[in-house]
């Protein structure tokens, strides 16, 4: 099995072509910049593969993209590798307004936003019937008493495409008003989702439902369920629809509706920009 | 490793800003990248 594993490693540092030998031994660090949804994937699997090829450990400060991007804006963050949940918000850090601390984004996955809930909902029927097919997941949405969680859209990506399932679902559905019944106003901070303290709740049924990306119900182990590709914001197809919805935020910073896709950057201000640029390879996909 | 947790790679790959920007090694790597992977859910 060590054999193997070798055999792997040698492999993944040919692939990368630079990074090896001496600063393998270095004890160097490279500081990743990234999404919490991203935190696992990239801590767990990839990290570890990287620092197997290249002797490189990782430094992550995981938090909301959107605040990430305004503390690197404000040069206060100064990651090697930045890497936002949504394309968009590479935005924020780019240009003269913002500092010029990135001037290049490059998307890499994309993703799509569902209903996460948990087994033990007053509203389990109600659930199942909507995966069924037999009741609409809106009107689920809109049953009296229901507990829905979304993340906080001022800082998070997720918090503005919860926004978007809504003000799309009231267009799409033709069903007026359906955004302010189900959420109220779009900071209304009675919904926002705390991770330390709600994950638990959802488990319990305390929470019935939690608007977010796929990502977390899969990392989590939890059931979720899925929305129309309309809603969703999964298909680069439907951009010219997804774009109708739009959220800003109580610092003036607009978001438009885009299909959704993390996306990539390596910081002009990056310590350590070889690294960097190997460790963004690393994230694409291996070519035969 | 992304798949399992949701993420689904692009088709194509474009970097978007200044791409004269980029590392070189990145930009090599987009030009080539019609990825293997299927672009649907």
């Amino acid at each position: 099995m060590r054999l193997r594993l070798s055999s792997v490693c040698v492999i993944i540092a040919g692939w990368l072509g630079v990074l090896g030998g001496s600063q393998a031994q270095d004890g160097k660090v490279l500081h990743v910049a990234l999404a919490g949804t991203m935190e696992q994937v990239i801590s767990r699997e990839i990290g570890p593969a990287f620092t197997a090829a290249t002797g490189y450990t990782f430094d992550i400060t995981r938090q909301s993209s959107v605040l990430l991007a305004n503390r690197i804006a404000s040069g206060e963050l100064k990651p090697d590798v930045y890497i936002s949940s949504d394309a968009n918000v590479m935005e924020l850090v780019m240009g003269p307004v913002n500092n010029d601390r990135a001037r290049w984004y490059l998307p890499i996955l994309r993703s799509r936003t569902v209903i996460m809930h948990g087994t033990q909902s007053r509203f389990n029927n109600d659930i199942e019937a909507v995966r069924a097919g037999k009741l609409p997941w809106y009107e689920l949405m809109q049953r009296p008493g229901l507990v829905l969680k979304r993340p906080n859209p001022t800082v998070d990506s997720g918090g503005y495409r919860a926004i978007f399932v809504f003000d799309l679902a009231e267009r799409f559905y033709k069903l007026p008003e359906l955004k302010q019944r189900v959420l109220g106003d779009d900071n209304n901070e009675s919904q926002y989702f705390d991770r330390a303290k709600d994950f638990p709740l959802i488990p319990n049924g305390s929470i019935d439902v939690f608007v977010t990306y796929i990502t977390n119900p899969l990392v989590e182990g939890m059931p979720f369920v899925d929305l129309p590709e309309e809603i969703d914001q999964s298909n680069p197809s439907m951009q010219d629809w997804y774009a109708t919805a739009s959220y800003t935020n109580p610092h003036g910073q607009t978001f438009r509706g885009t299909y959704a896709a993390y996306a990539v950057t390596v910081p002009v201000a990056a310590a350590n920009p070889a690294a960097a640029e190997a460790f963004v390879r690393f994230l694409l996909p291996r070519r035969e | 490793m992304f798949e399992r947790v949701g993420f689904y790679r692009f088709k194509e790959l474009h970097i978007a800003g200044d791409e004269s920007a980029a590392p070189q090694s990145i930009r090599a790597l987009v030009k080539g990248s019609v990825c293997l992977e299927a672009d649907g859910k």
